[in-house]
This record gives structure tokens, C-alpha cells and sequence, in this order.
């Protein structure tokens, strides 16, 4: 709708009539305080303003225009007969208006200006809608990112509070067990010496005797498992990975067994095996595990022949092809013992599994399920071959340092 | 120039170790007077109290009140309690270094074996003071 402001009635219709004819719609206003209200109430996209008025004149009208934000991007176009000069045309421009045409007026070039401007208008207002859209947009975007990072800081804040909580828990349960199993010990240990003063001193029927020495080696074996149980318990507290010569963790488990080794004449040769990164106290644990299952579930009558070796290999797995520039090694420890049936191979790395009385592998107790978890920390992995009376193998997989 | 031990005040809370300790020192040398005292805090007072001072302290790690450690800390600050020879004993290895750096003269683990027990006393008794760490086959 285009808005013509005049004081004089016979100058707006001949105006209208023109516009009309190019069916564009137009609405009067006789006087500046008329228009402004009209303005105010209605949206126009075009005004054009006779500049003498009386009262209000046009410039005012037009400056009145240009200080309101609804307003101001309206186009003005002004129309005069009288102020034809230089000076009210400059005036003209200043006050905001996007054109001065002087009459008499064109009606060709009258239409084509009102429609560049209803044009460019038209065009203003869709960039300004544009525009719009785009600051709400990025607006909405910016609010989302702000949620984002909220939420995340938010979640980062609750995970570090329920790992502290579960460190503190870690550490209570630790701090528990180690009470526990020293606890537990008290008791067996007075069972030991009370009864062995016992034996020593007040009981000579060979029958009693016997009792007292299956009650001790009882109490004893109890006291052995609740150690290792402790041992397993332990194994979960830092420590940090320090350069681990497995020769010579080899070597102090074998003075540690010598004891074992000698009684049973058993023949152990120990390969060439490498120098990795890990927890030394740890992984001597491991072989002394093994040496002494080996060791302890030989075959009756039989020499006991352990043999330890390594070799180099490419990937993180059992059947992994030898390769002399892999990044991980198999360690072999390889025994003629009683061996056990493979059934049970992934029972026997279990903590409690093996303590089933339904189960044949009596004895290993927690040992491997201490040697599993400790390969677990070192990245490693463990399993054994092994067939009933023809011996066993554990195959240990490690990383060697880059 | 080695003394004989005359008196050895023994701090244990366990009244079955107490009586244990009593018959094997009884075994080993039977002139040997012992006292007990039952936590950390009661073996300060009864040093405290005392006339003679025991020519050697055994002295249990694990006690309610006060326990082994705390009290040989307790000891070592003291110019005169210092002098006596503090032997730590416990059911298992673990607070070994821990002690022998707080000025422990040895660290013995409690034994499940009368026998070492006697043993263990007869070597300290034998060796007299000045004190000197224990040397026992097997075990220690």
C-alpha cells in the first residue's frame, strides 16, 4: 500500500488514478499529522509527500519518519511545485527521503520510480527478515553450544567425583581385606602352636600324633590360602612399571624353589628371555607360581624337567607367527608333570574356581588366578596346553618395550 | 664385654602370646624377669613409673590405643627410653622397614612354632647386651 500525503484533494486523485491504473493500491492523507497517524496504524511500503503543507510540511513529516525504527526504512519520495530549488532538494535527501521530483510529474517515470522503490523496499525488508532468521538462528545455536558445554562440563565434574568415590571405595575394600586376612591368621596361628605344644610335650600315641598333624597341616593350609588370598587383594595398589630383567627375575625364583628343586632332583633350564617393563616384585610372582606348580604336580617317580623359554612374536596372541622385529614375546614355561585335563583350562585362571572341591586341579589355588591378573596389569595374556600324564605348558604373552 | 639380660618388659595385647612369651622365656632361662604390658600406652606408663628400666622391649605392632610404631616413636623422643633396645614383632613382614627406621634394634615375626619361639629367646639370651641382631637358621 503506498501512502499519498497532500493537502490538496485535486492533487491526490489524479495521482491515484495513476497508481490505480497500474494496480497498485494507494490510501490518502490530507495533512502531515493525518499521515503520521495513518503511518502508525497501517504499514505502507512507499509514501509520496507534497513538501509544502500547511502546518507540518513534509521535511518534518519525513525527519519525524526517520527517528522511529518502524518507520525509518520506509521510502519517502518527495513531490513539489514550488521548492524547486537546490536547496529543498538537498533538504529533501537529508531529512531521509529516497527521491525529489519536482512538477509538473511524469507519469511514466512517476510509475517506474514507485516501483523500484516498492522493489527495493520489497527487497530491504526480505534481507531484514533474512537477517533476522539468521541472528535468531544463531542465537538458538549459540544457546545450544552453551547448553553442550554445560552438560559436558557438568558430566566431566560427575565422572571425577565418582572415580574419587570409587578410589576412596577401592582403597576402604583394600584397607578391609588386608584386616581381614590378618585377622582371619590370628586365630590359626594359636590353633598351630597350641597344638604343636601339644604334640611336643603331653601326646605320644602315634595315632594322636597323626591327628595333631593333619589338624596343623590343616590350619596351615588355611593360613596359606588366606595369604594368598591377601596377595590377590594387593595386587590391585600402584606400582610403577620399571625396566624387569626376566632372567634374572628367573634367577631369584629359582634360589627362592631351591629348596623344592633339590628334593625332587628336578632339572630346570631357563632360555634367553628379555628385558621388558613391568613390576619386577609382580612378575617374579607370576614364574614363582608356575616354577612351583611345575614343580609341585610332577609325576611321581619321574624327574621333574621344567624348561622356560621365549620368543619373539608380532601379535598380541597365542599362535602369533615368530617374528624378530614383534613388538610382543611367548614365554614358555614347559613341564613333564601330571598335567590336567584342558577342560578346566579357562576355570584354573579363575580366583575360587579351582578352590571347588568338584574340581580335579586341587592345589593350584589362587596362584594362577594371582599369575592372571597380574598379566592383566602388564597388558599381557596367559593360558596353558596341557594333556593328562603328559605334562603342561603356560604360555605367558607380554609387550616388550618400544 | 657382654651383660647379662635380667628383665624384659614385653608389650602385647594378646593374652595367649603373653603367656607364651612367658613359658618359652621360662624355658630358655628361667632367671629372666618379665613384665607385660597390654598397648603402647601402658608400656609408656610402666617406664614412666619405673624404677629399673628392662634391659630389653618387645614390643607388638598391631594393639588398640597405641600401637607398636606410634609407641616406639614415642620412645626414640625420649633421652632416656631411647637406651633401651626395642625388639618390633608382628604376624607378618610388612611394617618391617617401617620399623627398623623408627629406631627398632630388630624385627621379629610372630612365630607359629613354640619351638622358635624358645629358640629365638635362647639367642637373645645367650648374646647378652649389648644388643645384637638375631642370627637364626631358616626362618629369620
Amino acid at each position: 500500500m503506498i501512502l499519498i500525503v497532500d493537502d490538496k484533494k485535486e492533487n491526490i486523485i489524479p495521482l491515484k488514478k495513476i497508481l490505480e491504473l497500474h494496480s497498485l493500491d494507494a490510501d490518502s492523507a490530507e495533512s502531515g499529522e493525518e499521515a503520521l497517524k495513518k503511518i502508525l496504524k497501517y504499514n505502507y511500503s512507499l509514501i509520496i509527500m507534497d513538501v509544502q503543507m500547511p502546518v507540518m510540511d513534509g521535511f518534518e513529516v519525513a525527519e519525524i519518519l526517520a527517528g522511529s525504527n518502524r518507520t525509518k526504512d520506509i521510502p519517502v519520495i518527495f513531490l513539489s511545485a514550488i521548492n524547486k530549488e537546490k536547496k529543498y532538494i538537498s533538504r529533501g535527501y537529508e531529512t531521509g527521503a529516497v527521491d525529489y521530483i519536482t512538477k509538473p510529474v511524469d507519469p511514466d517515470l512517476l510509475i517506474l520510480k514507485v516501483k523500484t522503490f516498492l522493489k527495493l523496499y520489497q527487497q530491504q525488508n526480505e534481507l531484514k527478515d533474512i537477517r533476522d532468521l539468521l541472528s535468531k538462528e544463531i542465537e538458538i545455536r549459540k544457546e545450544a553450544q552453551e547448553n553442550l558445554e554445560h552438560k559436558v562440563a557438568e558430566r566431566t565434574r560427575e565422572l571425577l567425583s565418582k572415580n574419587e568415590e570409587l578410589e576412596l571405595i577401592n582403597h576402604e575394600l583394600q584397607q578391609f581385606t588386608w584386616v581381614v586376612s590378618h585377622d582371619l591368621k590370628e586365630p590359626l596361628r594359636k590353633i598351630e602352636i597350641f597344638i604343636k605344644i601339644l604334640k611336643d610335650k603331653y601326646i605320644e600315641d602315634p595315632v594322636a600324633i597323626d591327628y595333631i598333624d593333619r589338624t596343623v597341616s590343616s590350619s596351615q593350609r588355611m593360613s596359606r590360602l588366606i595369604s594368598e588370598l591377601l596377595e590377590y587383594s594387593r595386587l590391585s595398589s600402584d606400582a610403577g612399571f620399571e625396566k624387569a630383567e626376566l632372567n634374572l627375575i628367573l634367577e631369584d625364583v629359582l634360589s627362592d624353589l631351591d629348596h623344592l628343586v633339590q628334593q625332587k632332583q628336578a632339572e630346570v633350564t631357563i632360555g634367553d628371555l628379555p628385558i621388558i617393563k613391568g613390576i619386577p616384585s609382580q612378575l617374579r610372582q607370576v614364574f614363582q607360581n608356575l616354577v612351583s606348580n611345575s614343580l609341585k604336580f610332577s609325576k611321581p617317580g619321574e624327574i621333574p624337567v621344567i624348561e622356560v623359554s621365549a620368543e619373539r612374536i608380532a601379535e598380541k596372541s597365542f599362535d602369533s607367527a615368530v617374528s624378530a622385529e614383534g613388538k610382543f614375546c611367548r614365554i614358555t614355561v614347559k613341564d613333564n608333570g601330571i598335567g590336567f585335563d584342558e577342560n578346566y583350562v579357562d576355570k584354573i585362571f579363575i580366583i575360587f574356581q579351582s578352590l571347588n572341591p568338584r574340581n580335579v586341579y586341587e592345589g593350584t589355588g589362587i596362584g594362577l588366578a594371582i599369575a592372571k591378573k597380574i598379566m592383566d596389569k602388564h597388558n599381557g595374556l596367559i593360558t596353558a596346553t596341557s594333556q593328562p600324564g603328559k605334562g603342561s605348558s603356560f604360555i605367558l604373552i607380554l609387550p616388550l618395550q618400544p | 664385654m657382654t651383660t647379662k639380660i635380667n628383665y624384659i618388659l614385653l608389650t602385647d595385647d594378646d593374652p595367649d602370646d603373653q603367656m607364651l612369651f612367658r613359658e618359652a622365656l621360662a624355658e630358655a632361662d628361667g632367671s629372666v624377669q618379665c613384665n607385660c604390658a597390654f598397648d603402647g600406652v601402658d608400656a609408656l606408663e610402666k617406664l614412666r613409673s619405673a624404677t629399673t628400666f628392662p634391659d630389653l622391649l618387645f614390643l607388638d605392632v598391631n594393639m588398640p590405643k597405641m600401637n607398636g610404631i606410634d609407641c616406639l616413636k614415642e620412645l626414640q623422643k625420649s633421652e632416656q627410653f631411647r637406651q633401651i633396645p626395642v625388639i618390633m614383632y608382628s604376624t607378618s613382614s610388612y611394617y618391617k622397614k617401617e620399623c627398623l627406621d623408627n629406631g627398632a634394634a630388630d624385627y621379629i615375626e610372630k612365630l607359629d612354632d613354640y619351638q622358635k619361639l624358645c629358640a629365638t629367646l635362647k639367642d637373645i639370651l645367650s648374646k647378652g647386651l649389648p644388643f645384637q641382631k638375631m642370627v637364626l637358621p631358616g626362618e629369620l
